[in-house]
């Protein structure tokens, strides 16, 4: 037997002997968060004997402990809807929509209806391997070191503590930069009787540096002291790791490629629900695809049914050891997506049942009989919600009343039955045929991602190159032209450059937030065809007499974005993008960099650059993602 | 190899006086700041008068004033937190948050502390552990709650927590609940409380359980328990010298 466990941030792997189990258990779960729970309860209602262990001193991880007051995404269904039913009819806690330790209380009072045994204030401190397979756990319970021993363990703690102790290929942070993961801190007070939650995006931190992670944590927490005068203050909470967490390679992965493609694998383990949700607000160093998605044909808020792989739980080489939660086998862009609390709570309770059929019958995993485990992952309502939703709009009713409010507009009385919280869902289906006309409006996403997934390229590139020639309105030959750009048809470039040159800054209305700018659209599109020629245009950008344009200071009151007041977001997305561009013609051209290190080096010297985005101070979240941006811009350019 | 001159377990305000008179030290705090408390363990939410005599105390106290978290003979308990953490990013002590210390043993004189954080397990070596925290308590929980009718929601509150204790919490109509929850772990005391309000059918709302668990045993160890006041904690920490 070998004990696997990290030692200064290396895995050593140690013969060990004659081990005594102190306990042992079917499934052994790490992690009583929102997907550790529901795995635990629901492999015990199968049958199987259930240890759950929690590191902290009360249950319920992140949606507990982060003070989350409500849903927005994931698909409803499965044991959860009890709590939140209970949590919804309470009137034991001031609440705008559910208390977090309400459900807390509700989750726990499940667990000891249960037959799991639970253990707070355990961490699992290495696994004991028999070849390739996890039989147990070493365990610190707060006093000493326990072994425990398991037919399956489930890694349920999110941040992958548990896959980490082993060989399996890890992934951290942005695929394109490695940049590590960003996080946020919700801050709840009390206010005109109600009970008023913020979350604010507060930079990126590395939460395997215990020594980055605990000052980040500390400098937030200190920012967030400024919500103290906004209202009764009640309390803060850090979330981690919830976007762009640890990925690993798996038997399978749920690729963001795969998502957007509608592809569906053979085995699901469960639907999620969600946009990409991706915070932060540079995306020029995002990977090429996903821009294609988020920035250049504005799809950033589509709702996506996702099927999420059984193998993607799994992690590769290694049996006896499944993940539940936010740590799979997926992409930095996937991740933002599979992280849902509703999600996690069906996810959890997927895996738990799973885990089950596997120590009844005998077999790993992956070997268990699928029809049986589809069988009663849908009796029990945790599969997938709504079979009939792939692709979609999901707009909040109360956002939606407040935009006919500002454009003068009466509500469609078709949704007059609706409550605030409710949405209002509207397919989408991506087919150059159904949605060619919307290329025509101000809402164009849905044909330019139609254009640019369709089967004949060659004929959209005629058919939009002839519309865009003869086009009656600016609005149809601009729109044509950038999924011209998107299919790199070169013909799109003269009005491509118009656009950036008059830095039209039209935004589409498709999306209820994160609205890209056409003038950022056509830069991020310049830089994918490398034409030196538009080198000059891109550098003017950069100028100093740039930031001072009025365009940039004023943008409209329907602007459907998150304001922030420190931060002017359509200058860094349009410099950001520009400098992106730039390298790229410098990189696809062959130009010497070290004329690019020496430019971007003077450029970013000083706080100009810094001061014409944000009037933010050192260590606040829009200076830091300022410098960030600076940083990985050098380090593109870097001499090796 | 780093020695540190020491380590110390657990965050409280006399840990952190302590770590700024000795420089050569570092705070190992077994909480992420979530679920973390660095306003432990105050006996109650009101505040005795203190008046700071070190540089760093009235910078402490500095602080508090100046996000408003001290009212009178009141304390905003919840937002100190946040002031800790100003506090913290100004003096540069140095803390591990999430960082379980699994053993110490001696070696050659030097202890070698086994510490878990999210990297995993590593070492830290120092010249002397100081341990702020200890099972040997008497602890209560205190809840949070709202109301506009106090008077008869005491009743009826006291009535079922016959131990229990309501005082005032900073804010106007904000109130605490405190009731010793000895033999009692968190997630069940918490459902206790939850049950026995929901009964009781009152006009008070609670705010938030948070898991305060303060201790009622004085002891002549580093420890924030003997004291009514932060900064005096903090002093008492500064000042601090073992045995």
């Amino acid at each position: 037997m070998v004990l696997s466990y990290l030692l200064n941030g290396k895995i050593i792997r140690e013969q060990t002997n004659n081990i005594n189990f102190d306990l042992s258990c079917d499934v052994l779960c790490v992690g009583a968060g929102a997907a550790g729970v529901y795995a635990a309860d629901s492999a015990a209602s199968m049958g199987a004997d259930v240890i759950l262990l929690e590191l902290g001193s009360n249950i319920g991880g992140m949606h507990v402990c982060g003070n989350v007051t409500g849903y927005y995404h994931g698909s409803r269904g499965g044991a959860h809807e009890e709590e939140h039913k209970k949590t919804l009819e309470d009137t034991v806690f001031l609440s705008s929509g559910a208390h977090w330790e309400q459900k807390q209380i509700h989750i726990t009072n499940r667990l000891k209806n249960s037959s799991v045994r639970l253990f707070c204030h355990s961490s699992a401190t290495g696994i004991y391997f028999e070849d390739n397979r996890a039989v147990g756990l070493k365990v610190f319970n707060g006093e000493k070191e326990v072994n425990v021993r398991a037919e399956i363990i489930i890694d349920a703690t999110s941040d992958g503590h548990l896959i980490r102790m082993t060989d399996t290929v890890k992934y951290y942070g942005r695929s394109a930069d490695k940049r590590t993961v960003p996080f946020t801190v919700r801050t709840q007070y009390y206010k005109n009787k109600s009970l008023i939650s913020n979350n604010e995006d507060s930079g990126y931190t590395d939460q395997y540096d215990e020594t980055d992670f605990s000052e980040k944590t500390i400098m937030a927490h200190a920012f967030a002291s400024r919500f103290l005068k906004e209202g009764e203050f009640i309390s803060v909470a850090l979330h981690t790791g919830i976007r762009e967490g640890l990925s690993f390679a798996g038997e399978e992965c749920a690729s963001y490629k795969d998502i957007i493609m509608g592809k569906v694998p053979k085995k699901v383990l469960f639907w999620a629900y969600s946009d990409l949700d991706r915070h932060g607000n540079d995306r020029s160093c995002d990977d090429e695809l996903f821009q294609n998605w988020w920035v250049i044909s504005n799809l950033a808020t589509v709702t996506i049914n996702i099927p999420v792989p059984m193998g993607s739980v799994v992690p590769k080489g290694v049996k006896g050891l499944v993940t539940a939660g936010r740590c799979l086998c997926c992409d930095t862009y996937s991740q933002s997506a599979i992280r849902m609390n509703r999600d996690m709570f069906r996810m959890g309770e997927c895996v738990g049942i799973a885990a089950a059929l596997a120590v009844k019958s005998k077999v790993d995993f992956l070997n268990i009989d699928y029809n049986e485990y589809l069988k009663t992952v849908k009796e029990k309502g945790c599969f997938n919600q709504d079979e009939n939703r792939f692709f979609g709009y999901e707009n909040f009713y109360a956002a939606y009343l407040k935009k006919m409010k500002t454009l003068n507009r009466i509500p469609d009385p078709k949704y007059a039955h609706l409550a605030p919280y409710d949405t209002i869902y509207t397919p989408v289906e991506f087919s150059v045929e159904k949605t060619f006309q919307s290329l025509k409006t101000d809402a164009p996403a849905t044909a330019i991602w139609s254009c640019y997934i369709h089967e004949d390229k060659n004929a959209i590139k005629e058919k939009l190159f002839a519309e865009m020639e003869n086009a009656d309105t600016p609005i149809y030959k601009n729109n044509c032209a950038i999924a011209l750009g998107l299919l790199k048809d070169e013909r799109a470039l003269p009005v491509l450059r118009s656009i950036v040159d008059n830095r039209d800054c039209f935004y589409f209305t498709d999306n209820r937030r994160s609205n890209q700018f056409r003038s950022v659209i056509a830069v991020c599109l310049l830089g994918r065809f490398g034409k030196k020629e538009d080198l000059n245009r891109l550098f003017d950008i950069l100028g100093d007499s740039e930031a001072e344009k009025e365009m940039y200071h004023t943008l409209k009151a329907d602007y459907l974005y998150h304001e922030q007041n420190d931060r002017n977001f359509l200058y860094f997305y349009i410099f950001t993008h520009a400098c992106a561009s730039i390298i790229k013609i410098y990189k696809k051209s062959a130009m010497p960099l070290s004329e690019l290190n020496a430019f971007f080096t003077d450029l970013f010297s000083g706080n100009k650059i810094l001061r014409r985005i944000t009037s933010a101070e050192k260590g606040e979240p829009a200076y830091n993602e300022v410098v960030d941006f600076i940083n990985n811009t050098l380090n593109e350019v870097a001499e090796n | 190899m780093h020695i540190y001159d020491t380590l110390i377990i657990g965050s409280g305000y006399s840990s952190l006086g302590y770590a700024l008179k000795n420089e050569n030290s570092i705070i190992c705090e077994e909480n992420q700041i979530c679920d973390t408390h660095f306003y432990l363990p105050l006996k109650t939410f009101s505040y005795k008068e203190y008046t700071p005599k070190t540089e760093y105390a009235k910078k402490l106290l500095g602080i508090f004033n100046s996000l408003s978290v001290i009212n009178g003979d009141m304390l905003n308990t919840n937002a100190l937190e946040c002031g800790i953490c100003k506090f913290i990013t100004e003096t540069k002590v140095k803390i591990l948050l999430k960082c379980r210390v699994i053993k110490a043993e001696k070696e050659n004189g030097i202890f070698k502390a086994t510490i878990q954080t999210n990297q995993g397990l590593s070492f830290i070596y120092a010249k002397k552990v100081l341990n702020t925290l200890s099972s040997d308590t008497d602890p209560f929980f205190t809840t949070l709650f709202i109301t506009d009718n106090i008077e008869k929601d005491k009743a009826a509150l006291l009535n079922e927590f016959k131990d229990g204790n309501i005082c005032p919490a900073f804010y106007r109509n904000r109130y605490a609940l405190q009731i010793n929850a000895k033999g009692f772990d968190e997630n069940t005391v918490k459902t206790f409380i939850y049950e026995k309000w929901k009964k009781l059918k009152l006009n008070a709302k609670i705010l938030y359980m948070a898991p305060v668990f303060y201790y009622n045993n004085a002891t002549d160890g580093l420890s924030d328990r003997n004291y009514q006041n932060p900064i005096e904690a903090f002093e008492a920490g500064y000042f601090y010298k073992e045995g």
